[in-house]
């Protein structure tokens, strides 16, 4: 019993009753005409095309930076990315492997910027983090309409300069993750192999950088400054990597939501992705200061699974669309929980 | 403000406290029913027509002033409307056709909308002169599906 | 040695307002719209939007930050006029039943906030944004699906045909403009709408004579020292949630002297931009984290709904296209926010080593004192 309580108090009351919650929903969907496999198979689905964003924000937590609401930084060198590829015309596996590729140097380059930036407001970095966020999306879409791009595929129709607000990749890479090896099993469902592969690749990629000597100084420097100072360690210098390392792995993760979602949202479009992406790591059981690999995977299985099952399932139960109120106050809730949380403030 | 922490202080400041929170709250509501009762809009419709028995004819020309309000002339058959706020409500008309009442009070009850104020059965001095009127039917009123969906996501 | 400090602080301190005073300036001969109808707008503007900056001035003189929880002040005042539609008390009458149905919202949401960010101190900026997010899932309950079936409502022509729920748009008609009227004076050819300006003024007097009282002293003494005013005898957690309980009900009179303006509610969203141009504004003006005054926020009102009105029409002459100006505009606001508050951050974190520089030139033997915290 008290082992119980114990683990309770760790997980935190918040996560199990989303836990509960979300159980409940799938033991209720059979009962009202939602199809389990159909529901799981979106889940999966939405999970992998979420998971890097979140599995973005791992680094900054875990060198002190706090939760980064600035993860559009890392969105915007997606977007570079992927309508540089879209305009160079690639296609297919090199269109998403190019778009890759480009967005990797953005990303360090903007990363060094934004950690540049970081370092000079230690303490102070979330709420700047936020609007730096909103700066460089709303700067980049007064660019989206200024740039040369001339691939009549991207640009706006009427004799118009500038890139429409969504480009479908359809013809471009569309799916391409998605498809690889997928496993199609009954009528409804989809195990969408190639895509989780991706993600436990970089997951893998992460877990393994926080093993080598860089990796544990920057947690060491997230954990406890002053001994990591003590030790030697440039506090600066890792937390400059850690948000480097946060911005490509945003960057790449928009890149597995675009190919799945089939879409580049231009615009305003990731001026609030942030948000969703930071409550799932606080489902996941994160702390401000504190993630694991555990985190991101739990926390996006939940998070998504209740976006996918309350509006089918509130739907049929209550003949009203709930849903949007259920996300935004459970999504909220979470972060709220976490930010007022008596842990050490990280400074 | 006069909130100021609760312990250790004597039980007569206690109660002044106590006594001094519930006439603010008293004078809240006091002060919410005063707004309440004296904006409440109401719309009178101004109709001049022969009543129904036939006991009083349709002026063939009348100017009605209610409360401070601009004036309204109606010309027989005429049915005109003024929006005014509060209850209790002044009318007077003036006409050079003969009344056998120039001016009355009335007074509106708080939950209607709308009120229909025949001028012939004021002038005649009929008391009920001003009744409750009742739109047709009030459920298309605004425009309906356009306005409908429901508000945008944030994120 | 100080003379050259103060100049620098002077300057970081104005950057912000020195870049929207340059860019206003090279945009507004662009735009080519007329001086005559600039002036208009910017009168009209600063009687509808002053109100709603004050409200963050006590939090700052705290030292809570920018109260980006003022949000949930709008919604309280959004749902005061809700009812004064629904029940059809007009006019000033109708603004001020408004608030008066606010009030009680406001308080109760301000104390909730309040003592919410109590338990985030030193995050208190990030985490009263996401109160005002979770908030705008409560608020879009009450409104989309408990008024109406739980909460009754008489008027249909403001519930959705489904029964309950209001609409998207609410038509505030029966208050529209009616502060701004109620003394409406021309001056020089402008429309001035002197009762709006009285308000706003009474506002200012209030703020200046709170500063002076003990409650207000008592706050300024917590945005100094949190420590030191717990030690001194200051009820520090209690004073922190007055400020925004102040704060939020400001907020809420603000909220409803903005929609009476607009004439128009979009129900749900109006709030949504409340706090970012507030603090914009503010910011916009020369206020810090730290510190924000009267005139902070009439400057920034007046730059920041300058660079509004002239930035749209300034990118259609420039670029052919409205939206880049609209875009440009979003993204300097944003960027000025995020600009005021790195500089600050930054300045903040300076002075803790200047400060620690001259503890250690101070110290008799620095051997002595080695370790920093």
């Amino acid at each position: 019993m008290r082992k119980i309580k114990e683990f309770a108090a760790d997980f935190g009351w918040p996560r199990i009753i989303i836990f509960l919650f979300l159980v409940s929903l799938f033991i209720v969907a059979p009962f009202v005409g939602v199809s389990i496999s159909r529901s799981l198979s979106d889940t999966l689905n939405r999970f992998g095309q979420n998971a890097i964003l979140v599995l973005a924000l791992v680094p900054m937590v875990q060198s002190g930076c706090g939760l980064n609401f600035g993860l559009p930084v890392g969105i915007i060198a997606g977007l570079l990315g992927s309508t540089i590829a879209m305009q160079l015309g690639l296609t297919g596996w090199l269109g998403f492997i190019g778009a890759v590729a480009i967005c990797v140097p953005f990303g360090l380059l903007l990363g060094w910027l934004y950690g540049q930036l970081l370092n000079k407001v230690k303490g102070e970095e979330m709420t700047i983090a936020m609007y730096v966020g909103f700066s460089i999306v709303t700067f980049f879409s007064i660019l989206w309409l200024l740039l040369p791009y001339s691939n009549p595929a991207m640009i706006w129709g009427y004799g118009g300069a500038g890139l429409r607000t969504t480009i479908t990749l359809d013809n471009y890479w569309s799916k391409i993750l998605n498809d690889f090896l997928a496993v199609r099993i009954g009528s409804g469902f989809v195990f969408p192999t190639g895509m989780i592969l991706f993600f436990a690749l970089c997951a893998f990629f992460v877990y393994l950088f926080f093993r080598t000597k860089t990796g544990t100084a920057m947690t060491a420097v997230g954990s406890n400054p002053d001994f990591a100072r003590a030790g030697g360690v440039s506090s600066d210098k890792m937390r400059t990597v850690s948000v480097m390392l946060s911005t490509v792995l945003g960057g790449v993760g928009i890149l597995v939501y675009q190919q799945s979602f089939g879409f580049i949202q231009l615009y305003q479009a990731p001026l609030y992705m942030a948000f969703p992406a930071v409550a799932a790591l606080l489902i996941g059981g994160a702390s401000v200061n504190k993630a694991s690999m555990i985190n991101v995977v739990v926390g996006t299985l939940l998070f998504q699974g209740i976006l996918t099952m309350t509006p089918s399932v509130i739907n049929s139960i209550l003949q009203t669309d709930m849903s949007e109120v259920i996300r935004i106050v459970l999504s909220n809730g979470m972060i709220l929980y976490a930010l007022t949380r008596k842990t050490k403030v990280s400074k | 403000m006069s909130a100021n922490g609760t312990n250790g202080i004597s039980p007569a400041l206690r109660r002044r406290r106590l006594v001094v929170r519930a006439c603010l709250v008293a004078l809240y509501l006091a002060v919410g029913a005063w707004v309440m009762l004296s904006g409440r809009e109401h719309t009178l419709l101004l109709d001049n027509k022969a009543l129904a028995d036939g006991s009083a004819p349709a002026f063939r020309r009348v100017k009605v002033y209610v409360d401070r309000h601009d004036p309204i002339e109606l010309y027989a058959r005429d049915r005109d409307m003024i929006k005014v706020r509060g209850q209790g409500h002044k009318i007077r008309i003036e006409t050079n056709e003969g009344a056998e009442r120039l001016e009355a009070s009335f007074r509106l009850a708080f939950g209607e909308d709308m009120f229909l104020v025949s001028v012939p059965a004021m002038a005649k001095g009929d008391d009920g002169f001003c009744e409750v009127f009742k739109t047709a039917d009030e459920a298309p009123r605004a425009e309906p599906s356009a306005d409908e969906a429901t508000p945008e996501p944030t994120f | 040695m100080t003379k050259r400090f103060d100049f620098k602080r002077f300057v970081a301190d104005n950057v912000v307002v020195v870049i929207f005073l340059v860019l206003t300036a090279i945009a507004t001969p662009i735009s080519g719209l007329s001086a005559n109808y600039i002036i208009q707008d910017i009168i009209t503007r600063i009687g509808r939007n002053s109100f709603l900056v004050f409200s963050l001035i006590l939090p700052v003189m705290a030292g809570m930050g920018l109260n980006f929880g003022m949000v949930l002040g709008a919604m309280a005042g959004e749902i005061g006029l809700i009812f004064a539609v629904d029940w059809g008390i007009s006019g000033v009458w109708g603004l001020g039943f408004a608030s008066l149905v606010g009030l009680p919202i406001a308080v109760a949401l301000g104390w909730l906030c309040g003592s919410i960010l109590n338990r985030a101190k030193g995050r208190e900026m990030a985490t009263g944004y996401i109160i005002g997010f979770f908030m705008d899932g409560v608020y879009q309950f009450a409104v989309l699906y408990l008024m109406g079936s739980l909460i009754p409502m008489r008027s249909l022509a403001i519930t959705l045909s489904r029964g309950y729920g209001i609409r998207n748009t609410l038509n505030l008609d029966s208050v529209r403009q009616s502060l701004d009227n109620l003394a409406m004076v021309k001056v020089f050819g402008f429309n001035v709408p002197v009762a709006t300006y009285l308000v706003v003024a009474a506002l200012c007097v209030f703020i200046v004579w709170f500063r002076k009282t003990k409650l207000g002293q008592d706050m300024r003494a917590i945005g100094q020292d949190q420590g030191v005013s717990n030690a001194s005898g200051i009820p520090v957690e209690k004073t922190r949630i007055i400020a925004i309980v102040v704060s939020t009900v400001l907020a809420m009179v603000g909220q409803i002297i903005f929609l009476q303006n607009m004439g128009n509610m979009a129900t749900y969203n109006a709030h949504r931009q409340t706090g970012f141009f507030a603090v914009a504004a503010i910011l916009v003006g020369g206020a810090s984290v730290t510190k924000a005054t009267i005139p902070n926020v009439f400057v920034g009102v007046v730059l920041l709904h300058l660079m509004y009105i002239v930035m749209p029409r300034a990118g259609a002459e420039l670029f052919g296209s409205a939206q880049i100006g609209e875009y440009f505009r979003d993204a300097f606001s944003y960027g000025a926010i995020a600009l005021a508050l790195v500089l600050h951050a930054w300045r903040k974190r300076r002075g803790v080593e200047i400060d620690r520089a001259g503890l250690r030139r101070n110290t008799v033997s620095p051997d002595a004192k080695g370790g920093q915290a």
